[in-house]
């Protein structure tokens, strides 16, 4: 029998939530098959039935925040049924043999622990943790009620609180415990712990919670620090200690890079737009071999800018900037505060921002009133701009006010592109390689150079047929550029 | 910094009254300027027998006893050391400090800043503290703190033998008005002193035991019981290093601020009262210049918001001891 | 007879640097303004003018605040100016007021702003000076109001008892500070509250010889080892205690001791036994004044002190003044 537990993903976890169930109890199994979904702060698992058999019993609804180490519940074949541990055996034959009943929704199952003695094991779990005995049945020994005087504690919160009917003086302190870590207590430092945190590059509140204090001293700040390579907490569970070192089969590190300045940046975007964003990317190949040598032939007075690809990066923003007022929905920005009476603000001026990578990370420069600008205009726009983002010379306002985003990652040769969205906006456009291609002109097969644009949107906000019907558009102008000579 | 007796030098062991009158012996035999006068100084050679044989030595001009007055005591010794001699007048208890306060405070202090021609005011003032006697409300008052907030005096505290012989002699050489608090229930005490000549000059911190774990900064008497705590601490593991101030005021921070950049916690022992004392300018002076070094709350060991008490529980449950620095080493510790 | 031996022409001519000061000090405070607010010896002068005259350079002397004329015998008057001025010249670049100004190189005792505070440190400058083996003597001036404490007792006793050299002067001018006299003790002689054992002579301090005469027999005790004196000089003020708090005077005793006001009197003594000429003490007056004009010119010009004078508290440690601790 396989008694699923609430692991322990990173230093810093002490519980987790149980994000989804993915059965029900009583429904078959095989070895591998996804049982559980459980969430820290930084990241989710999934536990897998290590055989094959049933779900027997759930011991924490989804949707609950256990400690590390819970018992989620069990998977075993039907004769094990029989040997789940206590407080299980009534759910066992309610969720093993009759499976119906594991098929009620929840509302169904609150209504049946509400109404009747027949407890339902699936609450069981929970209550316990959470909400304890009934505050009448929980008593206390005097020594428990004298420790509770002292720290200025209810005896029947605690009772509640850590699941018992009788508080002994350790549920006491137990309780007190979890309230100085987990009550909402703020992690402090030392002065001296601030300065050595300062000079170690950790974090005082991931010291804190690693050695479950509130208040942090140097000495913790050194333990903690000593076992960690550097101040990223992606290494959070390597072993330091060389002897243990060759023992470990985890890879050793080669070298561990902070997370600062341009990368700060793309992580914190990143982590919005994938947590917060419906982004969905819409392709559209377009046929460029009109565009190459409409380029090819300006020859000389491009000489300017002899690299292929900011011009046709010229083109392509010229091409947005001119199509972009008619799908108002893609030049707008999402304002959500806090997730209630989230609108969208549609933007007049059109600021195209050209995301630009640079040793110290990706910027993305703007491009003020790219519509009023021509193509030789946006292309030296873009060489100061680049130019300015690689020395490091970008003012505030240079990165800031842009209304849609494009993005280049062509000229790294990549074929099909998604990117992400440049939050708060809606969209981006991502622009790829130029290839050579057998296409189809006036009947015959001809050697075309094509290229991917790859439009990625907030879904949420913007429909499908508006984002295909822009992205179109803007696939139209570049197969016929003298249109964007104009 | 640390002024450690060199292995080679040689000394004797003797208490601190001998030190004392030793001292006082050489400084009246070396210069001529030096006076010492007070109440029951001379024929009965003091109260607690300090500069006993000194006035058979040096004659009723050098050393006489005086009326009953202090505020003679202290404007005397003023005019006497404004017009070039080096007196040192005995006020038999600190607690009698106040009756020449006017003259310690507004006279003593403030010549130097008040004449234009580099005049100052080298006088000493003897004077006695500390509890334990029986001797109640005004006879064993610790002092520092009334007169640390005078700009212009100097507080001398001394602890050890070699430390009371070296400090008075440098405090009678010494051209400011110097309060030199001699603690009436360590006079017994014995250590060793240098048999050759020497001072110690005021105005420097001694470290008088090294240590890692925690700083403790003690006064005069406290001294003693500091390094009894330190001992029983260091049989739980705890070494704790002693910085000894010795000069009250003006007090050289340096030690006490390297010690606690590296011990990272600071304890400060005196006898008297904890509020507005000397250990809370020391804790505030280490909070200005080492705030990031500490790692824990400063923690001050010293006497309750009362008076002395008379009785002998009272006095016992009053008097800050060893096992209150200890206490407060720990609690610092496991704060 | 005392006089005989007396140079009348610069006793005349200390008796009046004070008169003009006084009167000039009054003046500026009135129309322009000094910082130190005036305790004018307007009225007195004959007690400090005739106490320092018999004594030698090297005499120490611890005035009262008010006994400006012990200031302007020993002192620059441009520095006692610049004193009230509180600037760069004056006494201790102007960190103190002159009024408690002291000072080794004029043998001044530096005094406090507690009255009476200077009586025991003028015995133990005595103390000191016989430590030093050497035959100065010291002048300690005081108001009827020190008179009062219990300084005076300890001090008289000190004195007496170690048989010092000083002279104790108690100016009695009647006033402390708005009080009168005669409701503040039960004695019609401040000598009367002495006792102690030390000779105590009673002195017309309105008359400048008597005080040179009283004044040169004790310091004469003093340095033959006899120990000290204490005068009282009877004399009046004319001015309050401070020119901030007038008080109610009796406007007949007023008068009465205006007829024998101590420059007037002195000056017609000089005349009538033809010591001196109109013309002399016209000639002396003028040069007075214009002296005492430059002085004041020069300390209303003069530069406001430094702000390092300021740091000047220890002479033997280093200290970071702002902290308070040893550098």
């Amino acid at each position: 029998m396989q008694e699923l537990t609430l692991p322990k993903l990173g230093q810093a976890m002490e519980e987790g939530l149980v994000l989804e169930w993915h059965c029900d109890v009583g429904d078959e199994l095989t070895a591998g098959d996804p049982v559980v979904v459980i969430e820290s702060e930084k990241t989710s698992h999934e536990i897998e039935a290590d055989q094959d058999g049933r779900l027997l019993a759930k011991r924490v609804d989804a949707g609950d925040t256990v400690p590390i180490g819970t018992t989620l519940g069990y998977v075993g074949t039907d004769d094990e049924a029989d040997d789940l541990p206590d407080d299980s055996a009534a759910e066992t034959d309610a969720g093993a043999a009759e499976p119906s009943d594991a098929d009620a929704s929840p509302a169904d199952r609150q209504t049946a622990s509400d109404s009747s003695g027949d407890v339902d094991r699936e609450q069981i779990g929970t209550e316990t943790r959470d909400d304890g005995p009934a505050p009448e049945t929980i008593r206390a020994s005097p020594s428990a009620r004298k420790a509770a005087r002292v720290h200025d504690v209810d005896v029947t919160a605690v009772g509640q609180a850590v699941g018992v009917a009788q508080v002994r003086p350790e549920h006491v302190d137990e309780y007190v415990a979890a309230q100085e870590t987990d009550s909402g207590e703020e992690i402090r430092g030392s002065p001296a712990a601030r300065r050595i945190a300062d000079e170690r590059g950790v974090d005082l509140e991931a010291v804190g919670e690693d050695r479950g204090t509130t208040r942090v001293r140097m000495a913790d700040v050194e333990q903690y620090a000593d076992q960690q390579p550097a101040s990223i907490p992606a290494t959070d569970e390597r072993i330091d200690d060389e002897a243990t070192a060759a023992a470990d089969p985890s890879p050793s590190v080669r070298e561990t890079v902070s997370i600062t300045g341009g990368r700060q940046v793309m992580f914190d975007r990143m982590q919005t737009v994938s947590s917060e964003y419906g982004s969905t990317t819409t392709v559209a190949k377009v046929d460029v071999t009109e565009l190459r040598s409409l380029l090819d032939s300006l020859g000389s007075s491009w000489e300017a800018y002899h690299d292929v690809s900011p011009s046709l990066t010229a083109f392509v923003l010229r091409a947005v900037a001119q199509e972009l007022p008619a799908y108002p929905m893609l030049n707008a920005e999402i304002v959500d505060d806090d997730g209630t009476d989230a609108f969208v603000r549609q933007f007049e001026d059109i600021n195209l921002g050209l995301a630009v990578d640079t040793d110290h990370g990706l910027l993305v420069p703007t491009i003020y009133d790219a519509d009023t600008q021509s193509v030789t205009e946006l292309g030296d726009t873009v060489s100061d701009l680049a130019r300015q983002a690689r020395e490091r010379d970008l003012e505030m306002e240079q990165q800031q006010n842009g209304t849609f985003t494009v993005s280049n990652a062509g000229t790294f040769g990549a074929y099909i592109n998604t990117p992400q969205i440049n939050p708060p906006q809606t969209g981006i456009l991502g622009v790829c390689t130029v290839n050579e291609e057998p296409g189809v002109v006036d009947g015959e097969v001809v050697p075309r150079e094509m290229m991917h644009l790859c439009l990625t949107y907030d879904h949420r906000v913007v429909e499908g047929a508006t984002a295909v019907q822009f992205l179109q558009a803007v696939k139209r102008r570049l197969e016929d550029p003298q249109s964007l000579l104009s | 910094m640390s002024q450690q007796l060199d292995a080679e030098t040689e000394t004797t062991t003797q208490t601190i009254r001998e030190s004392l009158n030793q001292a006082l012996h050489e400084e009246l035999e070396r210069d001529e300027r030096v006076l010492l006068y007070g109440e029951d100084v001379a024929e009965y050679g003091g109260l607690y027998k300090i500069s006993e044989g000194l006035y058979e030595e040096f004659g009723e001009e050098r050393v006489f006893d005086t009326p009953l007055a202090e505020t003679s005591l202290g404007g005397t010794a003023v005019g006497a050391a404004l017009a070039g001699a080096r007196p040192v007048v005995e006020i038999m208890y600190a607690d009698f400090l106040p009756i020449a306060g006017d003259h310690l405070i507004n006279y003593a202090a403030k010549m130097y800043f008040n004449y234009g021609d580099e005049t100052s005011v080298p006088m000493v003032v003897r004077s006695m503290y500390g509890t334990g006697d029986g001797h109640g409300l005004h006879h064993g008052q610790s002092p520092e703190a009334w007169f640390m907030n005078v700009p212009g005096l100097k507080v001398v505290m001394p602890s050890t033998p070699r430390e009371y012989k070296g400090l008075l002699k440098g405090a009678i050489r010494d051209d400011d008005p110097v309060i030199f608090l001699e603690n009436k229930m360590r006079y017994g005490e014995s250590g060793p002193v240098p048999d050759e000549e020497y001072t110690i000059s005021l105005c420097e911190s001694d470290v008088k035991r090294e240590g890692t774990d925690a700083t403790i900064v003690a006064i005069g008497g406290m001294v003693y019981e500091a390094l009894e705590a330190a001992e029983r601490l260091s049989e739980q593991g705890i070494e704790c290093e002693i910085v000894d101030p010795r000069t009250i005021s003006p007090l050289d921070t340096g030690p006490i601020l390297e010690s606690v950049e590296k011990t990272n916690i600071l304890v400060t022992a005196q006898e008297a009262p904890t509020f507005g004392g000397f250990g809370s300018e020391v804790a505030a002076q280490v909070i200005d210049d080492a705030f990031f070094y500490l790692d824990a709350p400063v923690k001050r060991v010293g006497a309750p918001f009362t008076p002395i008490p008379f009785a002998e529980n009272l006095e016992e449950a009053y008097q800050p001891t060893a096992d209150d620095i200890e206490s407060a080493v720990i609690d610092a510790i496991e704060t | 007879m005392v006089h005989e031996t007396i140079n009348h022409t610069e006793l005349l001519e200390d008796l009046l640097l004070t008169r003009r000061f006084e009167e000039k000090v009054l003046e500026v405070y009135q129309d322009r303004g000094i910082r130190e607010l005036p305790h004018s010896s307007l009225g007195q002068e004959a007690v400090g003018v005739g106490a320092c005259y018999p004594l030698e350079d090297d005499d120490l002397l611890a005035p009262s605040l008010r006994t400006r004329a012990a200031m302007l015998l020993r002192t620059p008057v441009e520095e006692i100016v610049a004193g009230m001025y509180g600037t760069e010249s004056g006494p201790s670049s102007g960190r103190t007021t002159e009024h408690h100004m002291g000072s080794s190189e004029y043998g001044i005792l530096g005094t406090t702003g507690m009255i009476g505070s200077h009586l025991n440190p003028a015995v133990g400058a005595a103390l000191g000076n016989r430590t030093l083996d050497n035959d100065r003597v010291t002048v300690v001036f005081f108001g009827d109001g020190a008179s009062q404490r219990g300084e005076f007792h300890s001090a008289l006793n000190f004195a007496t008892v170690q048989e010092l050299p000083v002279v104790f002067v108690i100016e009695n001018n009647q006033w402390t500070e708005a009080m009168s006299i005669d409701k503040l003790v039960d004695v019609d002689d401040l000598a009367d509250l002495a006792g102690h054992g030390l000779p105590t002579e009673i002195v017309d301090g309105q008359d400048v010889e008597a005080m040179v005469e009283a004044t040169a027999e004790a310091a004469d005790r003093a340095r033959s080892g006899d120990g000290p004196t204490l005068l009282e000089a009877k004399t009046y003020r004319y001015r309050p205690h401070a020119e901030t708090m007038p008080e109610h005077r009796d406007e007949a005793t007023l008068e009465a001791w205006k007829d024998r006001d101590p420059v007037e009197m002195y000056i017609d003594r000089l005349l009538e036994r033809d010591q001196i000429t109109e013309a002399e003490i016209e000639s002396i007056d003028e040069q007075l004044q214009t002296t005492i004009d430059d002085a004041f010119d020069m300390a209303e010009s003069d530069e406001l002190p430094d702000e390092e004078t300021l740091y000047h508290v220890y002479k033997d440690t280093e200290i970071d003044h702002w902290k308070g601790v040893a550098k």
